[in-house]
């Protein structure tokens, strides 16, 4: 298997997808130019890719009218997704940073997220809003967050939030091939991760938790960057006899409910790492589901990890303070262990 | 070197006869590091951890959560990996034929006595197969099947073909709940999860079962048939115990002959009451005082004692130092040191296997603390060599410690006398049985204003009944009644609580 970033592996899906479907289509600011990339059309010069470098190359190979370039307006953007993918195109629209959301809302979760309800199934909307979430980069209040909390609780969307290159590829193939709005969120602290990534396609079902580490005296139940904090602290604590199992649900709608309950019901004691809310965020939902579905199966209260209830920090030193961390989840499970 | 060594249940404290293991905190096979945790034992008043002694790898389990184990019994074997598990099988079959016998006369541990193979190496390392349906045997193919982690895992472990199983999942994907399903319907029978999976039941648990997943209905049922949930299967919704599973268990001994919609009627006829098992701390309690109760011949001293000068001194203290807050027990217990001291003869506990008397030389006084679950007695030691404001603040701490159910063993081991106040509850005077191995016991009654003749006068005062028993096997009625003359000096002059020497003679 070849070794990709997490960057890579996204652009693989999206080259994929468009080689194998022609009516995706990009659409966002960026998406061919970006840091300067100014060039004539025709000298086919392909400049940074987007702000991040995603989608470098993918115009050149697939040219302007599958790449669409867009002036710096959000509801500009998710409302031409949303209307293309009514009328037959499964378009993915880039949002650039997930925070910026609030711009173009009504379009994704007033108009298209109801498409397929009000028509009665007449009418669909395929279309796939990709953008950045996370802290860690210093890049503030504005730039930093992770709404996927907010997202799920919009019924008709569906909320994918990768850990992985592997995943990530196939999970936006999957939902590039959803018939349902998708919202994909990708951690920014993510893009270079590296892993093994196929080179054909693949597809990584919605909906199905992947245990990272199996163990079986605690279980972590963790999203995003916060998996790899959890399998660093699964990885320290075997050495020591605790035996952590790390459940990844990779998408937060549809919820792998039995994949965390199953989880549950074997271990008894529960850590949950969520870097989108201090209230009201995913933690707090699957908190809220263990206990009602597998409170017999616990032997320690359900323990949450999430940053406090604040802006994301510009400071370096504050921000770090702000992103759960190693430290705490370990703190947690050995806790609970002593519980 | 290819040794075997053994990890024992413990001896916390002079009275533990037995303990029960509650959770194993390591895995068979898993290798271990001195101070390590081990597993939990649960004793007549506490649970404790038991320690790993020294490095090593754990490599055959002997005793299941929930048997009771003499002190001394084995619980697992420790070897090397060089040792092999034939010697390991040889090694477990020299214990089962020798000493280790079963500690509880009522109930029985199966898991160590009485397994049946000892030798074989398919009793140590549960296949579990116990019974699959021969339709679901087989391999699964990983990637041909949409299942959960766990389902697969199961299906591993169990030697089941998932393809086999129809999933109502999302896309039809096979949870554990469903692969339990499919065995059920199969006429097989296997507890899946975890919680359920609790291997060698014994028959007739007296444990608490209050902690037993179970459902409302059957917990009720189970304590109106005297059944116990321990020995009940689980196979309700989240490995909890259902009403069928007591009923069916209800059924096989017979108790509950009838068909399930008679067992209803009888249980409408019991319900005037609830029946419940004794817990074992309640258990222990019986035993103890019935034992006492039986061999310790008890004689009782009375005595009343006026409170002025010591509820004076009290008041003084407490208003003077707010950060205190000395109460009459406080002083009591003093003052008992205090008399324990000038008579030391008082101050005594007798071994009744050895026929010995144990003669202390400070005064460690045991305080009676009831809670609903039962009665504790922690001990405050050496309280002839602490001041009263030492006393009060330990005092303190034992109690809340004792309620929130904190106390170590040698929090409650020992004791040279006992103080039982029931003051709280108006009592005027009572009887206390002695908490053996002690040989004396205070019963304090309330304090209150009674009619005294002073000083020729008919006044009130501040007066509060002792009331002394002893065992007379080991203290005579001149002893108790010289210690009753000293305590009464001690609580109606407490200044001399100031010049009284800390150590007897």
């Amino acid at each position: 298997m070849t070794i990709k970033t997490y960057r890579e592996a996204i652009r693989d899906a999206l080259a994929q997808e468009m080689a194998r479907d022609e009516s995706v289509v990009l659409i966002g600011e960026d998406l061919r130019g970006g840091h300067g990339g100014n060039a004539p059309e025709e000298a086919k010069v392909e400049a940074f890719g987007g702000v991040l470098g995603v989608t470098k190359g993918l115009w050149t190979q697939f040219g302007s009218a599958r790449v669409i370039d867009t002036p710096i307006t959000e509801s500009a953007i998710i409302g031409m997704a949303a209307g293309a993918a009514v009328t037959g195109l499964r378009p993915v629209a880039e949002l650039m940073f997930m925070d910026f959301f609030g711009v173009s809302h009504d379009a994704l979760y007033n108009q298209a997220a109801k498409f397929r309800y009000m028509f009665g199934g007449k009418a669909k909307a395929p279309l796939v809003v990709r953008g950045m979430i996370g802290a860690g980069f210093s890049a503030a209040a504005q730039h930093s967050q992770s709404p996927y909390n907010i997202f799920a609780t919009t019924p008709g969307l569906k909320v994918v939030v990768p850990s992985s290159p592997y995943d990530a590829k196939g999970l936006l193939i999957q939902s590039i091939r959803d018939d349902d709005p998708v919202v994909f969120c990708e951690h920014k602290m993510l893009y270079d991760m590296k892993g093994e990534v196929p080179d054909e396609s693949y597809t990584v079902p919605l909906g199905q938790a992947n245990y990272t580490r199996e163990g079986e005296d605690v279980t972590i139940i963790a999203l995003s960057a916060m998996v790899h904090k959890a399998n660093q602290v699964a990885d320290k604590l075997l050495k020591e006899g605790i035996s952590v199992e790390v459940v990844d649900p990779r998408t937060v709608s549809p919820l792998d409910e039995e994949g965390i309950l199953e989880s549950v019901a074997s271990t008894g004691r529960v850590v949950i790492v969520d870097e989108s809310a201090a209230r009201f965020g995913f933690a707090h939902d699957v908190a809220a589901l263990i206990a009602s579905q597998a409170f017999h199966f616990l032997k320690a209260p359900i323990v949450l990890i999430t940053p406090p209830h604040t802006p994301v920090p510009f400071s370096p030193a504050l921000e770090k303070l702000w992103i759960p961390d190693v430290d705490r989840i370990e703190a947690a499970v050995r806790q609970l262990m002593e519980a | 070197m290819s040794t075997i060594r053994t990890l024992e249940i413990p001896k916390w404290g002079l009275s533990m006869e037995e303990g029960t293991l509650a959770q194993w905190l390591i895995k068979e096979g898993s290798a271990f590091s001195q101070g390590q945790d081990i597993c939990e034992i649960e004793t007549s008043k506490i649970t404790n951890v038991l320690e790993a002694p020294w490095d090593g790898v754990l490599r055959r389990v002997l005793a299941q959560p929930g048997d009771t184990l003499p002190v001394g019994a084995v619980l697992a074997l420790v070897a090397d990996e060089q040792v092999s598990d034939s010697e390991l099988d040889a090694f477990a079959a020299s214990l089962n034929s020798g000493a280790p016998q079963p500690a509880a006369e009522t109930a029985p541990s199966p898991a160590v006595t009485t397994s049946p193979e000892p030798s074989a190496p398919a009793a140590a390392k549960p296949a579990a197969q116990d019974a699959i349906p021969a339709a679901l045997r087989g391999e699964t193919d990983e990637t041909q099947v949409n299942a959960t982690s766990h389902a697969l895992r199961l299906a591993k472990k169990q030697g089941i073909d998932l393809s086999k199983v129809s999933g109502s999942g999302r896309d039809g994907r096979i949870s554990v709940a469903d692969l339990q399903a499919a065995i059920t319907a199969g006429g097989g029978s296997a507890e899946l999860q975890a919680r359920a999976a609790v291997k060698a039941k014994p028959r007739h648990t007296t444990q608490d079962d209050s902690q037993i997943p179970a459902t409302p209905i059957a917990r009720r049922l189970a304590s109106q048939l005297g059944i116990n949930l321990h020995d009940c299967r689980r196979s309700g919704s989240a490995g909890r115990v259902s009403r069928a599973d007591v009923e069916a268990l209800a059924a096989l001994r017979g108790r509950g002959e009838q068909s399930a919609a008679r067992t209803a009627e009888a249980v409408e006829e019991r319900a005037a009451y609830d029946s419940q098992p004794l817990s074992a701390m309640r258990r222990t309690i019986a035993s103890r005082l019935q034992e006492s109760k039986r061999n310790a011949p008890h004689f009782r001293l009375i005595s009343e004692v006026d409170l002025t000068r010591i509820q004076a001194l009290r008041r003084e203290v407490n208003s003077a130092l707010p950060s205190l807050k000395v109460t009459l027990n406080d002083l009591l217990v003093k003052a008992c040191a205090q008399a324990l001291m000038s008579v030391p003869e008082m101050n005594v506990q007798y071994d009744e296997a050895s026929q010995t008397i144990r003669r202390f030389h400070t005064a460690d006084i045991a305080i009676a603390v009831a809670l609903p679950g039962g009665l504790y007695t922690p001990i405050l030691r050496e309280a002839n060599l602490k001041t009263v404001g030492a006393i009060s603040r330990q005092l303190h701490e034992l109690v809340t410690r004792t309620k929130a159910g904190t106390l170590k063993a040698e929090d409650f081991q020992g004791g040279t006398f006992c103080i039982s106040n029931l003051g709280m509850f108006g009592i005027r005077q009572f009887d206390a049985i002695i908490n053996p191995p002690q040989c004396a016991i205070l019963a304090v009654g309330a304090a209150e204003s009674r009619a005294v003749v002073h000083e020729g006068q008919i006044v009130a005062r501040e007066r509060l009944t002792l009331s002394l028993s002893c065992d007379h096997r080991v203290i005579d009625g001149a002893v108790g009644a010289t210690f009753m003359q000293h305590l009464q000096r001690a609580i109606e002059t407490p200044s001399l609580m100031l010049v009284e020497e800390a150590r007897s003679e």
